[in-house]
């Protein structure tokens, strides 16, 4: 029964892939997206289910499909592993993943290709399953791949937008390059281990030596900034907003983009045995959540901001990870898909209120036309800029707090200027979006409608989550959420900090709150009491201001360094092809031509001539004959190769073989 | 030097498959020119069932074990050649389906076509069965006869005979190497039997022999740098003949390479395992970049077969029983994927008498199928899980890994990021590019049938690979005695190679 359960949570969504993949342009658009969203809804039931059982009995089970591969030395079967992890990625996934479909009934309603959009939400719902179900790093792989290809398919969903297709393009490429580092990972991991179960691995992992630990991790940790959007390879993700608004939540946000994360805490015994690499993980989070905050600053289009939020939350994520608090990681990715999810959602909303803009300097005082998305969005903000006690406080600050008492206190400094930032650009993106003065375009400005209730419905539940999410991680470091995980964190040897006294923890809660304050009234100083100050602070340092806008140019030394020079060889390469070798071959060519006159005007003269000769002997044969003479020299060869093979053929099957007698030939 | 020539009943057994098909080969050339009112298609459906009962009895051979060696062991039938010929009669079946449409359009010469390609074929089933250097180099040449026709068979068409005298030039400068390859190994050690020569000792001459003969070989198979003749012979060849030419000769080489590397040269695995690294990391890297620059579908697909044949050489490369398996089975995948992709641009090819990837435009939304199935098969290609052709990497990069060759894995895996680039390339334009003529394409049912039956290897060989990798391990069981250094755990830090 438990097993059923268990394969059926990505069964279910892989049925309706399939229907509405091969069926669905008879379906009416209600058929496809009730078997969508349905198919969701049941899956995230047996989540539910599965985890009460794993809560009840805490056992963890390994449920086999089939045997996948078996060959040489390698076994992998298609199986999953259910352990606490697994049980609260699914629930985040399924859960998330169900609000979000509900929700894209409402926005995607009159779109083209409604039906082709379910079916590739739901296929990115089986990929991402197997991501976090799978009991091996093969299965981990294939929906690793899976969710990009469905991130793909998603971006460049709008027809004929030249930006959709380079940044899908752009998002697959580099997510390969991550995934070159995986494959490699998962390599190492099969030299050394022999298997690619993640029990017999783990099991095992005492055996190997630091430098391969090191070794594997920092190629899964490639793997990881590539799929997490991590410096030095976060700038697809941005790129991606080209996609439609739900997949943006779902996929860009809440769940695929996590995937690295969850992929470093499955993996924390190795990391565990590898300090270099958890030292790595632990800057590259740092770094980039503080360098994402910075470009968030003065994006003005509305998805981007959020874009660069989530790069920088996820930072959040590796940094708790690189310090050896993976409890506190996947915390944030469930507190951060919760008001992440319902921030991008509600963003739709203002979007889908504004028949499709997304520059905040074309909207403002919007408080009033669209007011329970106004009152969503700021429940959102409130989460993600840490504000006590809303979801966002408890699980960044759990993380800063481990990071104080183990004694990061560069990393923890990052955090805190990221989390001042955080708290500076998002209400900076709330006053810009719902407040002051109007400067939406007149025709737009008439038709300004609040959502319907499809769409209000699931943000409602959402920012209930980003409300009362972080409570399961109360108090810090000992709440249920933290006992839950402990079979999987344990292993790692992290304990709750014994040594940080009460008065520390509560004094660093205070600590970080005022920092959100802070930035909330930096803020609100800068858009909503002095609106034209923000402008002279920018004008007052042109250069940060334009370096920030264009993001640092990252993007253009990519294209300058690796991406230009590649396309330039591939063209020479192409044209040593086509000239420098056609030159040889055609130098031999015209030497052959001459000749080939000379075997011409042979074979018209002198062949022809017999073949005449003879015809002329037997004219009826002749007539019939000439079927065989097309004037083609290679149907002559043809016919003389076919010759000789029944002539052959025909001499060994009759005059040798059939004495049953070998013949010796000396 | 003594022959001994015998043949008995159980003898000639083992060449029922050959006789069949030559049997049925003449016996489509005699229909032709018998019945010349005949639809020429009928003699595509009659080739396919001759080729259907030669693939009987080759699954026959394979279930009840059928081996032995005829004509003092130059013709050799075991699992491996057994194999290769369902490997290459397979092929051939779906290109006679996708060549249907296509040579209707000819002027000249349909039926001939058939025939060329039946002769061809068998001249590859006979390639896999050579286990000597003077058979290599009989049936290499038989096999290739045939294509140096087909190439050129558009005769009005400069583009295809430019492509056919190419191919022949450089074609036989090729059997000239080979020939010469052969007559040194001979002079060398007086032995032409491939497992004879596995005890001599190597010689500079034995060495130079052995390369020449690979020199020839990976002209065959179009590697680096024996590829020149790829991309043009690819470009300007009728497109069915393309796709042919692109899997079936490729097979039928690797059934000779894997006896030469692996029963001959096995002791000498040391010396030539870098050339063969060589030769891989030249291979992916040269067809990968190339294949970016290009705008016609034809060549995009034949450097992107370089590239895939520089990712099968890792498994050669990597020398032992699971290489061999990993070559078996990244075949089969290639098999389908690019046999599938070929289809696609011989459907489209056919509609809108078109190969540049420009007109690809919006393939989508003009047919749903034909942009899915192509999406599929790049994909594949490309080695996205869960289809065939990721299972096709995995497996060789295995092979290779327990060879300790990281930098060959290293260079692969970079090569597999610049690879995904240009396949998506064409993705975009068939799924986000707006097309210019949006009227819908149907495809005919053999098309249909050879899109499908790609479609079905590709996602079974990914998603249930089993049956096959059970199979291609029995096939590669002769070389179970390779010794490859056992996966002992690496303790240092390995990207030496």
């Amino acid at each position: 029964m438990f097993d059923l359960l268990v394969i059926l949570i990505p069964a279910l969504p892989l049925v309706a892939v399939l229907l509405n993949g091969l069926l669905g342009n008879r379906f009416s658009h209600d058929a496809a997206h009730r078997l969508a969203c349905g198919s969701v809804g049941l899956s995230f039931l047996s989540a539910i289910l599965v985890f009460a059982q794993t809560l009840r009995t805490g056992v963890v089970r390994e449920v086999m499909v089939y045997r996948w591969i078996f060959g040489g030395d390698l076994t992998v079967n298609l199986a999953f592993l259910i352990d606490p992890l697994t049980c609260i990625m699914l629930l985040v996934v399924t859960g998330v993943g169900f609000l979000i479909h509900l929700y894209s009934i409402g926005y995607m309603h009159g779109e083209e290709g409604f039906t082709r959009f379910f079916t590739y939400m739901n296929l990115f719902m089986v990929s991402m399953l197997l991501l976090v179900m799978g009991n091996n790093y093969l299965v981990l792989f294939i929906g690793w791949e899976g969710v990009g290809l469905c991130s793909y398919l998603l971006i460049g969903y709008y027809y004929g937008r030249v930006s959709a297709a380079k940044a899908a393009t752009k998002a697959f490429v580099v997510n390969r390059i991550g995934d070159a580092g995986f494959l490699l990972a998962i390599f190492l991991v099969f030299v050394n281990f022999n298997t690619l179960d993640y029990t017999q691995v783990f099991a095992q992992a005492g055996q190997l030596s630091t430098s391969m630990a090191t070794a594997i991790t920092l190629c899964l940790l490639i793997g990881a900034v590539g799929k997490s959007a991590q410096i030095p390879l976060y700038t697809w993700l941005p790129d991606a907003m080209e996609g439609p608004t739900p997949v943006s939540a779902l996929i860009h946000a809440a769940t695929m983009v996590t995937a690295g994360v969850y992929m470093v805490v499955r993996n924390h015994v190795l990391y565990d045995m590898a300090p270099v690499a958890m030292t790595t993980v632990a800057w590259v989070g740092g770094g980039t959540a503080l360098f994402a905050a910075t470009i968030g600053l003065v994006q003005t289009d509305i998805k981007r901001v959020l874009a660069y939020s989530t790069v920088s939350q996820l930072g959040y994520m590796f940094l708790a990870c690189g310090i050896g608090a993976y409890t506190a990681a996947i915390f944030h990715l469930m507190t951060h898909a919760f008001f992440k999810a319902l921030l991008f959602l509600s963003a739709g909303s203002v979007i889908h209120a504004l028949a499709g803009e997304q520059d905040i300097r074309k909207m403002g005082g919007l408080r009033r036309k669209i007011p329970w998305t106004h009152g969503l969005f700021l429940v959102g903000t409130l989460a993600i800029a840490g504000i006590f006690p809303l979801a966002g406080f408890w699980s960044k600050d759990e993380i800063m707090a481990h990071a104080f008492t183990h004694g990061y206190y560069v990393l923890y400094v990052m955090a805190a200027i990221g989390a001042f930032l955080t708290a500076f650009y998002m209400f900076r993106l709330t006053y810009l979006t719902f407040y002051g003065q109007s400067r939406v375009d007149h025709h737009v400005a008439e038709h300004i409608h609040e959502s319907p209730g499809i769409m209000i419905g699931p943000l409602v539940v959402l920012a209930v989550l980003s409300v009362v999410g972080g409570f399961p991680g109360v108090p810090p470091e000992s709440g249920w959420f933290h006992h839950f995980l402990h079979p999987v964190a344990a292993a790692a040897g992290e304990e709750p900090a014994h040594g940080a006294g009460v008065g520390l923890l509560t004094m660093l809660m205070v600590i970080a709150t005022l920092i959100a304050l802070l930035g909330w009234g930096l803020a609100h100083y800068l858009y909503s009491v002095r609106p034209d100050a923000a402008q002279q602070w920018a004008a007052r340092a042109p250069q940060v201001y334009t370096t920030l806008l264009n993001k640092y140019y990252v993007d253009e030394f990519y294209d300058l360094v690796v991406v230009e020079p590649t396309k330039r060889l591939g063209l020479l390469w192409d044209w040593f092809d086509r000239s420098v070798i056609d030159a040889l071959v055609l130098g031999v060519g015209r030497m052959t031509q001459s000749g080939s006159a000379l075997s011409t005007a042979f074979e018209k003269y002198v062949i022809y001539g017999l073949i005449n000769v003879l015809g002329y002997g037997n004219h009826r044969a002749a007539r019939s004959w000439r079927k065989l003479q097309t004037g083609k020299v290679h149907h002559y060869a043809a016919i003389i190769v076919a010759g000789l093979f029944i002539l052959v053929h025909l001499i060994l099957v009759w005059w040798t073989g059939s004495s049953g007698v070998g013949v010796a030939l000396k | 030097m003594t022959f001994n020539l015998t043949l008995s009943g159980s003898d000639l057994l083992l060449l029922l498959p050959e006789m069949l098909l030559t049997v049925w080969l003449c016996v489509v050339l005699i229909v032709d020119f018998a019945m010349p009112r005949l639809p020429k298609d009928r003699l595509a459906y009659l080739s396919v069932g001759g080729l259907a009962a030669v693939l009987v009895n080759l699954l026959w051979f394979d279930r009840a074990g059928v081996t032995g060696t005829l004509f003092a062991n130059m013709f050799v039938v075991d699992r491996l050649a057994v194999f290769f010929k369902l490997f290459i009669v397979g092929a051939t079946i779906l290109i006679i389906l996708v060549s249907v449409d296509y040579v209707r359009r000819f002027r000249f010469f349909k039926g001939e076509y058939y025939f060329l390609v039946l002769m061809s074929a068998l001249g590859m089933m006979f390639m896999a069965s050579a286990n000597d250097l003077l058979s290599v180099f009989i049936t290499l040449e038989f096999s290739t006869f045939g294509f140096y026709v087909l190439v050129a068979y558009l005769r009005d068409d400069v583009a295809s005979n430019e492509a056919g005298l190419k191919f022949f030039i450089l074609g036989v400068f090729a059997a000239g190497l080979l020939a010469y390859g052969i007559s040194l190994v001979y002079g060398e050690t007086g032995k032409i039997v491939f497992s004879d020569i596995a005890s001599a000792s190597p010689t500079p001459g034995l060495v130079i022999g052995y390369l020449l003969i690979f020199a020839a070989l990976g002209f065959k198979i179009g590697a680096v740098p024996f590829h020149s003749w790829i991309p043009d012979t690819y470009h300007g060849a009728p497109t069915p003949v393309t796709a042919y030419l692109s899997i079936a000769p490729k097979g039928a080489a690797f059934a000779i390479l894997l006896r030469m590397f692996f029963v001959s040269l096995a002791t000498l695995k040391p010396a030539w395992v870098l050339l063969l690294v060589g030769a891989s990391i030249l291979s992916m890297t040269y067809g990968n970049i190339v294949a970016i620059a290009q705008r016609n579908i034809k060549r995009l697909l034949a450097y992107s077969g370089i590239a895939q044949i520089g990712n099968i050489l890792i498994g050669l490369a990597a020398g032992t029983k699971m290489g061999g398996d990993a070559i078996l089975f990244y075949l089969l995948t290639y098999l389908f994927a690019n046999l599938g992709a070929f289809a696609i641009v011989i459907a489209v090819g056919n509609l809108i008498h078109s190969d540049e990837i420009e007109d690809y435009n919006g393939l989508n939304r003009r047919s749903p199928f034909l942009a899915f199935a192509m999406l599929v098969f790049l994909l594949s290609l490309a080695g996205v899980p869960p289809l065939a052709g990721f299972i096709g990497k995995l497996y060789i990069f295995l092979s290779a890994i327990n060879e300790g060759l990281y930098t060959l894995i290293i260079v692969g895996l970079i090569n597999i990021v610049i690879s995904m680039y240009y396949y998506l390339v064409v993705v975009k334009k068939m799924y986000i590019n707006e097309p210019t003529d949006p009227s819908p394409l149907t495809i005919s049912t053999p098309m249909k049938a050879v899109v499908y039956a790609g479609l079905a290897g590709t996602l079974i060989l990914g998603i249930y690979p089993q049956p096959f990798i059970d199979w291609v391990v029995a096939a590669t069981l002769m070389f179970s005695n390779l010794a490859g250094h056992t996966a002992a755990a690496p303790t240092i830090l390995p990207f030496g190679g």
